[in-house]
């Protein structure tokens, strides 16, 4: 109790003092000053995934976080520096021996099993290991730049954010949905050039892949050791996490043999050319990836270059009706170990045409990729799973933002569309449907040579249909859609129950809206219900999953909110509750408590996906802008 | 103290955070005598330590409970054998043995299943090579710890021709997470040397790897 006073109080006597910083005299010139600080402090109990015999179900429990990140911007006009210092430091974690003892004690009378104090040693040791790169204190630059904007000319130094044409090539940017926050630390330069006729625009980037290094999520880190950071990697690496050695890993010296060495930064070059007559532009653009020790021996990153070009050709306005884009790419991939057998030419078409017609807009998307490999960064799967799909390239799947029902190399070979449809049936009615069809030959079956025969096709038909209502001031919304999905493979797949040719089924139905209530009050509520069926990687059986968030706004300070949420599979806890309360201190600070179960889940976003592990516990945040 | 009893006082821990700061004691877990007892799975002839679980560390000998040979057996408790890593060390090549490919796999994993539909052609293109294969099964569809039941359904369904074993306990979990299951391990019967370490369904990457290494025995 008392400690909630004195939260209480000094977060009121915080945001009595939060104003602007006033400007600062640098040089004789005028410099604003921007500070914000976003701080996390949560405990996770017992999330309910405990697996007899699994280290790593109960590893991530009972463990504490207290994780601040301060940004600080300083803006001169035509420049620009900023700086966010992350730093995490976790008050309680797990013991190796502890939680030997605890799956020793809860250890199933099963055959084949080792005896007990050999299974409590191997146990100790793959705590030992597990924790070794988790839970550890770290305080780290995560981002600096300085940036110099002029008509003619963008420089940027430090941390730079990249995208080509839509991802193919390159793609480096924040995510606040995933928590993924990945730029190129080194320099990125812009010159301008317009004529009456035409306007040029060239960029050049260099430098190295730094994502984030720590997972709040799992308290894992991403450390690099010297073996891996040659060069000017010496530079950009400088006070980020490290590799260290424990009681369980011992410092061998080299990244690929060092249990808790599990990143290595990629080198990536880049440039584009862009040629811009009114709505039309021209572009070409292309990377290269150079990799240092490979991490991993999978085919994207045991490669130690990675080439990818494309040329694009936009129409943004089509005589305002619409717009087109067509981006044509190409990508090689170099191995420097002889057995690895050389793949061919990679190849990717995207397509996207818009067209509007009075309330009707149409959206054709369609692609045609073979070989085409998003660009893995440099990460130990085996000893940071938690940062296995990270990626400095994002090749558009056509498909809708939260689809995450693309499984396994789904999106490296495969051909196909989605055509939307929305429809403005009046100024409060319009609505929506899409209906995409895809045949990959990459998901239930590994294929990166991306054989493409009916052995390795699945034909994939995703759907769905929704409206969108609004109230006459617009001040209350409701979109409301159901969907299907029917994944069938040509190959008839091998199960305990006999063969059968359904990959995967889903029907699902999606809401999200917010009521006006009259005076300060509105309500919201969001939601997704599926029934799904997964025939390789599911239960066995079909099941049912969803969540339902109840929220109430009290404008213009306070929000509470309610979550629900269910899954029927029996691998998984039946249900989660929790509860949220926020209070906007002002416009840019803020405070906010969750209390209870989180569900753990894949999310995706545009392709772009990460497992969030669930979460059972408390987490407070607080963010206040000076 | 039972874990739920523990959790409760953990999490209460936040609340006194302050004060839990400032307090100072032992909080190292008591081990039961019977648990520090040494034994377990060796063999005299098996290569020395120390044991490691990266490429080019010494694989740490292990026992499983399975059948060496699924295709000739019936599946019950009766024909269950102790299956050891020894058994494929191959030091002067007198068995003929040349790389073991050690695999895990779970029922729920689709990789797994996918990747175990092609085992057996694999295993009778290169079987005569002198290429061993013994995959161990350690989870059920529900991730609970796999069964004799499971076991015998997965080498049913997938026609396995290589030594297929159960590992409830999770043994090779020092080498890699459950959740990134298949793990391939490709191993020097000679030395039993780690060559090769590899996550998920990597043919490609992994049959090409098996093909030079045998070319060059």
């Amino acid at each position: 109790m008392w400690l909630g006073r004195a939260l209480a109080v000094s977060i009121l006597s915080v945001a009595a003092k939060l104003s602007a910083l006033e400007p600062v005299n640098v040089f004789g010139a005028p410099v604003a000053l921007d500070i914000t600080n976003t701080s996390t402090l949560s405990y996770n109990a017992d999330n309910r995934d405990t697996r007899p015999n699994q280290v790593a179900t109960l590893a991530n429990d009972d463990w504490g976080l207290f994780y601040n990140r301060l940004n600080v911007l300083a803006n001169g006009g035509v420049w620009q520096a900023g700086l966010r210092l992350d730093n995490a430091w976790f008050f309680a974690s797990p013991d190796p021996t502890q939680i030997a003892l605890d799956l020793t004690a809860a250890r199933p009378p099963t055959a084949g099993g080792a005896p007990a104090p050999v299974y409590f040693r191997q146990k100790v040791r793959e705590a030992g290991v597990e924790l070794s790169n988790r839970y550890i204190n770290w305080m780290y630059p995560a981002k600096y730049y300085f940036t110099y904007n002029s008509p003619a000319l963008e420089l940027g130094l430090g941390d730079v954010y990249v995208a080509f044409g839509r991802g193919l090539v390159l793609s480096l940017r924040k995510l606040d949905e995933l928590a993924s926050d990945t730029t190129l630390r080194g320099a990125r330069i812009t010159a301008r050039a317009r004529s009456k006729l035409v306007s040029l625009r060239a960029t050049a980037v260099a430098g190295s892949l730094n994502p984030l290094r720590i997972d709040p999520a799992s308290g894992r880190y991403l450390g690099v050791d010297s073996s891996v950071t040659p060069g000017f990697v010496t530079l950009t690496e400088a006070g980020m996490p490290r590799a260290v050695a424990t009681d369980f890993v011992p410092d061998t010296g080299d990244c690929k043999t060092f249990g808790t060495c599990s990143y290595a930064p990629d080198r990536i070059f880049g440039g584009q050319l862009e040629l811009s007559h009114k709505s039309a532009k021209l572009a070409i653009q292309g990377s290269q990836l150079v990799r240092s020790t490979p991490l991993a021996n999978d085919v994207v990153r045991s490669a130690d270059r990675i080439s990818t070009g494309s040329a694009s050709f936009e129409l943004a306005d089509l005589a305002g009706h619409g717009g087109a884009y067509l981006e044509v790419a190409l990508q090689d991939l170099h191995h420097p170990e002889s057995s690895t057998p050389k793949l061919d030419v990679g190849q990717a078409v995207y397509l996207s045409l818009n067209v509007l017609a009075g309330p009707l807009s149409l959206l054709f998307e369609g692609k045609h990729y073979r070989r085409f490999f998003p660009l893995l960064a440099n990460v130990s799967p085996l000893r940071a799973r938690e940062f296995s799909m990270l990626a400095a390239s994002a090749p558009p799947t056509t498909e809708a933002l939260f689809i995450d029902t693309a499984f396994e190399a789904f999106n490296t070979c495969v051909s196909g569309g989605r055509l939307r449809g929305d429809l403005a049936l009046s100024r409060i009615v319009s609505v929506y449907a899409w209906a995409g069809y895809y045949q990959t030959f990459a998901e239930s079956l590994a294929n990166e040579s991306c054989e493409v025969s009916k052995a390795t096709r699945n034909n994939v038909l995703d759907t769905a249909v929704g409206v969108e209502l609004h109230s006459r001031d617009r001040r209350s919304k409701m979109d409301i859609s159901f969907g299907s999905r029917v994944d069938d493979s040509d190959r008839a797949l091998l199960t305990d129950h006999g063969p059968t040719h359904v990959f995967y089924r889903e029907v699902y139905t999606r809401h999200q809206g917010t009521w006006f209530l009259g005076g300060p009050f509105a309500l919201e509520l969001q939601g997704w219900h599926r029934r799904r069926h997964q025939t390789l990687g599911g239960p066995g059986e079909p099941w049912s999953e969803g969540d339902e968030l109840i929220g109430l706004d009290y404008a213009p300070r306070w929000s509470i909110a309610a979550g629900f949420s269910y899954d029927t599979n029996p691998a998984v806890p039946p249900t989660y509750f929790n509860g949220q309360l926020g209070y906007r201190i002002s416009s840019d600070s803020s405070v906010s408590l969750f209390v209870g179960q989180r569900r753990g889940a894949l999310r995706c976003v545009g392709g772009v996906c990460r497992v969030f592990p669930p979460f059972e516990g408390a987490a407070l945040d607080l963010t206040l802008r000076f | 103290m039972t874990r739920a009893a523990r959790s409760t006082r953990q999490f209460a821990s936040v609340g006194v955070l302050g004060l839990s700061l400032l307090a100072c004691g032992n909080n190292t877990p008591k081990i039961p005598p019977e648990l520090l007892a040494s034994g377990g799975c060796h063999s005299p002839d098996y290569p020395n330590g120390p044991f490691g679980t990266e490429e080019g560390d010494t694989l740490a000998d292990a026992c499983f409970q399975g059948f060496r040979n699924p295709e000739q057996v019936s599946h019950n408790q009766s024909t269950l054998e102790t299956i050891a890593f020894a058994d494929y060390y191959d030091p002067t090549g007198s068995k003929g043995y040349q790389l073991i490919l050690i695999n895990t796999a779970a029922v729920w994993c689709s990789a797994c299943r996918s990747e175990h539909e092609g085992l057996p052609a694999k295993n009778r293109e290169y079987g005569a090579r002198g290429l061993r294969i013994l995959s161990t099964l350690f989870q059920d569809a529900r991730r609970e710890p796999a069964t004799l039941r499971d076991l015998s359904t997965w080498v049913e369904t997938f026609s396995s021709d290589y030594a297929t074993v159960l590992d409830p306990d999770y043994q090779l979990g020092g080498f890699a997470s459950a959740e990134t299951a298949p793990l391939n391990l490709v191993v020097d019967a000679h030395t039993m040397k780690i060559e090769k370490k590899l996550l998920g369904d990597q043919a490609t990457v992994l049959w090409p790897f098996i093909d030079a290494s045998l070319a060059q025995e």
